[in-house]
């Protein structure tokens, strides 16, 4: 359907690159990578980017709702960054906006203070 | 575009589709073409496809679960009035209150937010469920389409 680009590390963060159209189809796909990539390194930030992402529906939500709850059981934060009016505005809807941090570029994101 | 497509011939299409979850997407780029004739705004177009995301994963992932059946979308416009309508034949929903609630999911083992329903009144102007246990789920959404253009026009 489309390719997905690798999450890659950053100093303590990991960058996950959204798919184009994020659905419950696609959310599938990001979730088996995840759960590999986060075993076994210090990560401290997953940063869900949102750059090349058109499209985004609740399981978009779901997604980025249990991430939060694995990356905290780490002890670590989650942030979004790139997403577009539409996708903040839903995000926002659903008070996901509350436990996680939005950055507008994924470079602000990796460099913030945690 | 043809004058009279826009000002009021009713037309309907009906597609079928297995509930492979691939297909919320399939539903979702049917439902742009269609709309495309109603001359939506891009706000329009978004929301009406992120409600049709919406009712189809709910095809897939509770009416069907883990079987494979058959998913049917018909899509009416009537005079800037969209009708999508989508159905199942799986498992139906016991109660439809309780599952129209925010953040209500009867799977939150999985990755679900439970704003399925939410989702699809918010960027609907009406939504309806009809739903029996053993025999499937059909759900009604309208969206008048183009209002800020006519509005426009009357100026």
């Amino acid at each position: 359907m489309q390719n997905q680009r690798d999450a890659y590390c950053i100093s303590e963060s990991l960058v996950i690159p959204m798919p184009r159209e994020l659905d419950h189809h696609s959310s599938t796909k990001i979730r088996d990578n995840l759960d590999l990539m986060l075993a076994g390194r210090g990560i401290r930030r997953v940063v869900l980017d949102f750059t090349d992402t058109e499209f985004m529906d609740s399981a978009g939500i779901g997604m980025v709702l249990a991430k939060y709850r694995r990356v905290k059981a780490f002890g670590g934060q989650v942030a979004v960054s790139g997403a577009n009016d539409r996708i903040l505005r839903i995000m926002k809807m659903s008070g996901i906006g509350q436990i996680i941090s939005f950055y507008t570029t994924t470079h602000q994101a990796v460099s913030a203070k945690q | 575009m043809d004058k009279g497509k826009q000002t009021g011939v009713q037309e309907k299409v009906s597609v079928e589709f297995e509930s492979y979850s691939h297909n919320e997407q399939f539903a979702r780029v049917v439902t742009a073409v269609f709309m495309a004739r109603l001359n939506p705004t891009m706000e329009e177009l978004e929301d009406v496809k992120t409600a049709v995301s919406e009712a189809v994963t709910n095809c897939v992932i509770h009416g069907y679960e883990d079987r494979i059946g058959t998913i049917r979308m018909e899509l009416t416009c009537d005079q800037g009035q969209l009708t999508v309508e989508i159905t199942d034949w799986g498992t139906g929903i016991g109660n439809i209150v309780q599952a129209r609630e925010p953040l209500y999911t009867s799977k939150p083992s999985r990755e679900r937010s439970g704003m399925g329903f939410t989702f699809m009144e918010t960027f609907m102007d009406s939504m309806e469920v009809r739903s029996a246990v053993g025999e499937g789920t059909t759900v009604t959404m309208k969206k008048k389409i183009g209002n800020k253009i006519l509005e426009k026009k009357v100026v």
